[in-house]
């Protein structure tokens, strides 16, 4: 057994709240251990972050669930008309003076229109295509990188976003955009575009994941919904 | 019969259980190879190192939301995890 076979067999001996600051732990160690978005390659640093991930992916009870590449969902479902992009860009607009930082971010309690998709049965049909059974914790979260450096380094998420199902707004960029990140703990990183509209679902308290940094008159904008895996 | 969603562990369970925690984790150090010593080690202390630039970053707070949407600790449960490379004597 390797270490992070190890670390994660031990999650299996922790009560809830313990594998909650467990994977606090291991996901600050991943996120501590990247520089400028890449993992580093050699060394115990270079095991340190494939076992941090590895461990991570195979931590929660719903840990069978996780895609090997991480990625549950990608697309546009057709529930995401021109209209329905509009009035969340319209929603994410309002909110954004109410938006509260978080180090790197911007996150704003998505309103009505984040709520009302957040619960609705057009997105849990969608996913309930492509895993097993899920609920929706009802939280839906706009976030904003709208400022050059602003981003979020490599983390899990907790039990409100334990699927986590983003939606693209918007992306302003000249060249070489930012990408979502991946780091799945058993395949390669992936970099990820999406276009506005288009959703991708991830087991997010699984796939250490990251958004790169903004550059100069880069902007990102998307809306984030929270669903928790039954049995 | 409805099937509900886990609710959000709080703060006090969080801190409460740190000190399992940390005995499960000087458990399996016991049971580690050198060389997995020294990646256990990295592991632990690239951890206390990033939440300590974190923490530099909001030393007023009562209560941090770290990176995501998402993790959130006290400050009882940065500071556990912040010492955990002396408690687990893998200070460097």
């Amino acid at each position: 057994m390797n270490l992070g076979d190890k670390l994660a067999a031990l999650a299996s001996t922790m009560s809830d709240a313990e594998r909650a600051n467990y994977k606090l732990l291991l996901g600050m160690a991943a996120g501590g251990l990247v520089r400028g978005g890449l993992p580093p390659e050699t060394g115990a640093a270079a095991q340190a972050f494939t076992a941090a991930t590895y461990s991570i992916s195979r931590l929660q009870p719903h840990r069978d669930r996780v895609a090997r590449n991480g990625i549950i969902f990608r697309g546009k479902p057709s529930f995401v008309t021109d209209e329905l992009l509009s009035a969340l860009r319209r929603e994410s607009t309002e909110l954004r003076s109410a938006a509260i930082r978080f180090d790197d971010h911007y996150v704003a309690r998505g309103g009505p229109i984040a709520s009302e998709v957040a619960v609705s049965t057009e997105l849990e049909d969608v996913l309930s295509r492509y895993t097993q059974h899920i609920t929706p914790t009802g939280r839906a979260n706009y976030l904003y990188y709208d400022r050059p450096g602003l981003g979020i380094d490599p983390h899990v998420d907790n039990e409100e976003f334990s699927l986590n199902v983003v939606m693209m707004l918007e992306h302003v960029h000249r060249e070489n955009p930012s990408a979502l990140v991946l780091y799945p703990g058993d395949a390669p990183m992936q970099r990820i575009f999406l276009s506005p509209g288009e959703i991708i679902a991830l087991y997010a308290d699984s796939v250490t994941h990251a958004r790169e940094r903004m550059a100069t008159d880069e902007r990102v904008s998307i809306v984030a919904f929270g669903f928790q895996p039954i049995s | 019969m409805p099937i509900e969603a886990k609710s959000t562990l709080d703060a006090k369970a969080l801190e409460a259980s740190l000190p399992g925690l940390t005995q499960k984790l000087s458990e399996l150090q016991k049971g580690l190879s050198d060389d997995e010593k020294a990646v256990f080690s990295s592991i632990v202390n690239s951890a206390a190192l990033h939440l300590k630039s974190l923490q530099a970053l909001s030393d007023s707070a009562d209560i941090i939301f770290m990176k995501p949407i998402s993790a959130v600790a006290t400050v009882g449960v940065r500071q556990h995890l912040i010492n955990l490379p002396q408690t687990l004597h893998l200070d460097k």
